[in-house]
């Protein structure tokens, strides 16, 4: 896709009023945010789990809600037709709300990542547990952008609810799996962090499910015929 | 010049089908500088012509052209000169007034900040207010603000004036005026409110259930049609009479409607016995209401 | 006067004077008594003296920093709103310790392994160190913020601004009655308190690259009060009658400090020991902050080339100074001569190499843009700042 230098000056404009709507949530996020990770750092046990908790919540939560305020409101609160009259293809539409959606889920995600693998690799935890922290934060974000290209192409709150629910619901039964995978499961005794090609493949497909569903959603995208 | 530079609007063959709804065929054109009111009944596809000129939705078949750009795959070029205000439209209600201003304002460089200030004062307005607690008319004024202050080549108004209070309504038709004033500024908007239509529009446009039913300047439309009432006994040779438009009887009263109902028309009328005794011309409403209901076709 | 002298000339000199106090503090602590144990480049012979002067300036260094970091901060807001801030300081701050951080990272671990391969007498912490890695299995140390500690917490403080603003939590028009001399330097002094009851005294830095919540509240109450600063103009003004008696009391409270960090033999740790010492540096930290305040308006609220070329490269130094220090301090290490000649011999060198280093490979180019914005024409005008990080 070639962008001219006026569509991404548009495109930007579109980003950042999906963060100033959703400005409010975001500081909140960013509070609990801090929290969590200030937890973490205490270095006590229930802090550390505390402030753990706090930061997977704050994940899940955070991609469910940009979701829910920047596409499914715009359509349920009229909004939709404001933007859509101005200078907006279809697909800058497409790719602005990915863009901001995957923003704001990206920098508690790297965040929790990062953290993640600190505490890990400087701690007397094995260092093993990495990959197997990864592949699930791999679900986590293969969740969000399945929910985030479902509220893409499909209107219906219902159906959209359906999925956010219905993936979440595979979260813990996903860890029970790669649990279940000796390849995967036995590294995280070891303190190796080492890549072998069970988790290699899980983690490959979980890159192929979101670029897929990027692919696709855009693919539909393009032939919508209404916007209201 | 060619023809096509002088067309703010030209819809051709352009066919909109829902499972409830459809509309046929419509052909319809805006010269530039002219404001043409769109009147039909709700449900008669008033929004859908809208929406489809604003690039909402898609027509399923026929030409669409807007400003010289032609949808959708124009459609960036188009939208940047239509400034378009749907009743149904709503603005980010936990966002103020002054937000959504300078969010439209980055968005089109030709936004004319002196002239929306100009707007806020007169409109009153609050800007630095959150749009979720302004009143239906309020609301209707900032998205019009919002429009307005672009300067946009054609204005694409649906059903601005509805559910407005008099005051409101009084406000906005002044605003609308005023930019109405600009030669080169196309206006197509529609409502059900007939005396709005007749007091703005150049053109006016009759929708009926998905299809035009007739669409003139507003001089001829008003000048061509007149109620008859007179006196003598009902023939079917008058109903027939291709200048009728709808006839009543009671009694001896007779009333007609008729289009086009010159001298000669009613010399005829008197040459079949019936006197006649007034001749008056009809309102915008009168007029929509008998051609919506004999169906006449253009 | 014209534009420049509109400018807040004493905000920006606090601030360099505040971080090249830092590159002095870190170069006396290798002749610290207290730091003998912690510190990299411990030298064999401490002295006593370095340790009076260098808690003493511990204590309202980094606050004073934080406070004019607040300020700061504020007059960005007001010129370009809030996201003009965040972008400012995303730029001016995280995107300088990003940076940064990777290349001090290795430069100190390469100088602290060749330290310990070439040294002969190691000072006590790197033959800890030493041991610990000879060991099987030594787990890797965890990385820190190191110097750079700062950067990272005024970059959340500056986010929470943001966050507030977004919350719409609005500071109450009431409460502009605490902002009075009487309050500040007895009332406010109370609050810091708490943080500084968690950390051992003097407070240590907040290394760690998870938040910690007592520096978070201390400095982030210094930020606070930066912030209002810059709303209530007057209020120096105000202070200024009182800041030789705060100075006085500051003094007075140190020297009951510095008995209770009592070198020699220590007090055992009770918790209203530990109270006592809070309370100690929390007062001592305002006051002496306020004093700063109130005594950088009155004698460094000017401008010329020299103060101005000071703060522009006061946050380069700042930044490169620790390598730098320990690198000639290594060298110095084995020299047989007294602390004053070692110390002064390190912080010279360190601030030359520094200052070269700035005038050579930053001021003109885009590293220089990058730490200080856009220098020229539009800095006269009075525009766009120069100096370090916490600058417009």
């Amino acid at each position: 896709m070639i962008v001219t230098a006026e569509e991404f000056r548009i495109m930007k404009l579109l980003v950042i009023k999906d963060w100033q709507i959703y400005q409010k949530q975001l500081a909140a996020y960013v509070v609990g945010l801090i929290i969590g990770l200030t937890l973490v750092g205490m270095s006590k046990v229930w802090s550390f789990y505390g402030g753990g908790l706090l930061l997977l919540v704050l994940l899940i939560c955070v991609g469910g809600f940009a979701i829910q305020s920047s596409l499914l409101n715009e359509r349920k609160e009229q909004t939709l037709p404001f933007v859509m009259s101005m200078p907006v293809t279809p697909m800058m539409h497409y790719w602005s709300k990915l863009i901001s959606n995957v923003t704001i889920y990206l920098a508690p995600f790297t965040l929790v990542v990062a953290g993640t693998a600190f505490v890990v690799l400087y701690t007397p935890i094995p260092d093993g547990v990495l990959v197997w922290a990864i592949l699930i934060y791999g679900f986590l974000a293969v969740n969000f952008f399945l929910s985030l290209c479902t509220a893409l192409v499909v209107e219906s709150e219902g159906w959209n609810i359906f999925a956010q629910i219905g993936l979440s619901t595979l979260i813990s039964p996903f860890m029970l799996a790669i649990g279940s995978i000796d390849a995967i499961h036995s590294q995280t005794r070891t303190n190796n962090v080492a890549w072998g090609s069970a988790a290699v493949a899980i983690l490959a497909l979980e890159i192929a499910v979101i670029v897929l569903a990027i692919v696709i959603t855009g693919a539909i995208h393009r032939r919508k015929v209404s916007f209201l | 010049m060619d023809m096509e530079t002088n067309s703010a609007i030209a819809l051709r063959g352009v066919s909109k089908r829902y499972s409830d709804f459809s509309l046929e065929n419509i052909d319809l054109e805006l010269p530039v500088g002219q404001i043409m009111g769109l009147v039909g009944a709700n449900g008669a596809g008033k929004s859908t012509i809208m929406r489809i000129l604003i690039g909402l939705i898609r027509a399923d078949t026929g030409q669409v052209e807007v400003c010289d750009h032609r949808l959708p795959d124009d459609q960036v070029a188009a939208k940047r000169e239509i400034g378009y205000a749907s009743e149904d439209m709503r603005l980010y209600k936990g966002q103020t007034l002054r937000w959504h201003m300078d969010f439209v304002q980055r968005m089109y460089p030709s936004w004319d900040a002196l002239y929306a200030e100009q707007l806020l004062k007169r409109f009153d307005v609050p800007s630095a207010q959150k749009v979720g607690g302004f009143s239906h008319g309020q609301r209707v004024k900032a998205l019009l603000l919002l429009v307005l202050a672009r300067r946009p080549k054609l204005l694409l108004l649906d059903e601005p004036t509805t559910g407005l209070d008099p005051v409101a309504r009084a406000e906005v038709l002044e605003a609308l005026a005023d930019v109405l004033r600009d030669a080169s500024r196309s206006v197509l908007f529609s409502s059900h409110n007939t005396m709005d239509v007749e007091q703005l529009s150049d053109t006016i446009t009759f929708l009926h259930k998905g299809r035009l039913v007739a669409s003139e300047d507003k001089e001829s439309f008003l000048s061509s049609w007149r109620r008859i009432l007179c006196q003598g006994l009902w023939q079917p040779e008058i109903g027939a009479m291709p200048e009728v438009v709808s006839a009543r009887n009671n009694g001896t009263i007779i009333e007609l409607k008729v289009r086009d109902g010159g001298d000669v028309f009613l010399s005829r009328l008197n040459q079949l016995g019936i006197t006649i005794k007034t001749v008056e011309p009809m309102n915008l409403e009168d007029i929509f209401v008998t051609s919506v209901r004999a169906g006449a076709p253009q | 006067m014209n534009a420049p002298d509109s400018r807040l000339h004493y905000m920006d000199n606090l601030r360099a004077l505040a971080m090249l106090a830092g590159v002095a503090f870190h170069a006396g602590l290798a002749y610290s008594i207290l730091m003998r144990p912690y510190w990299p480049t411990a030298d064999v012979n401490p002295s006593r003296i370095v340790d009076v002067v260098a808690w003493f300036s511990h204590l309202f260094r980094m606050p004073l920093f934080f406070l004019v970091g607040g300020f700061f901060a504020a007059m960005l807001v007001q010129e370009r709103g809030v996201g003009g801030m965040l972008g400012n300081r995303l730029a001016r701050i995280l995107l300088p310790f990003v940076l940064f951080w990777p290349i001090l990272h290795l430069a100190m671990g390469w100088l602290i392994t060749t330290a310990m391969t070439h040294l002969d007498t190691l000072p006590p912490l790197l033959m800890v160190v030493k041991k610990w890695m000879s060991g099987p299995n030594a787990p890797a140390a965890p990385p820190t913020l190191m110097h750079l500690w700062f950067l990272p917490y005024l970059m959340c403080f500056c986010i929470l601004v943001w966050v507030v603003k977004a919350l719409e939590i609005r500071w109450p028009s009431r409460a502009d009655a605490l902002l009075r001399p009487a309050v500040l330097s007895a009332g406010w002094p109370l609050l810091l308190m708490a943080p500084l009851f968690a950390v051992p005294a003097p407070m240590p830095a907040p290394e760690s690259f998870f938040p910690q919540w007592w520096a978070l509240m201390f400095f982030g109450l210094y930020f606070a009060l930066g912030y209002r600063l810059f709303h209530a103009p007057a209020l120096l003004d105000k202070l200024a009658p009182a800041a030789p008696w705060l100075l006085a009391a500051a003094l007075l409270a140190y020297a009951v400090f510095f008995e209770l960090l009592s070198l020699k033999s220590p007090p055992p740790s009770t918790p209203w020991l530990q109270l006592v010492k809070a309370a100690l540096q929390a007062f001592i930290g305002v006051w002496m902050t306020l004093c700063c305040l109130v005594y950088g308006k009155r004698w460094l609220n000017r401008g010329n080339r020299v103060l101005r070329y000071v703060a522009e490269s006061s946050y380069w130094v700042y930044i490169i100074h620790l390598p730098v220090l320990f690198a000639v301090q290594f060298l110095v290490l084995p020299v047989q001569a007294h602390w004053t000649l070692k110390f002064l011999l390190s912080l010279s060198a360190t601030l030359f190499i520094a200052l070269v280093s700035y005038q050579v490979l930053v001021r003109h180019t885009v590293v220089g843009r990058l730490l200080n914005g856009r220098r020229g024409r539009e800095r006269d005008a009075g525009e766009v700042g120069h100096g370090a990080v916490v600058q417009r």
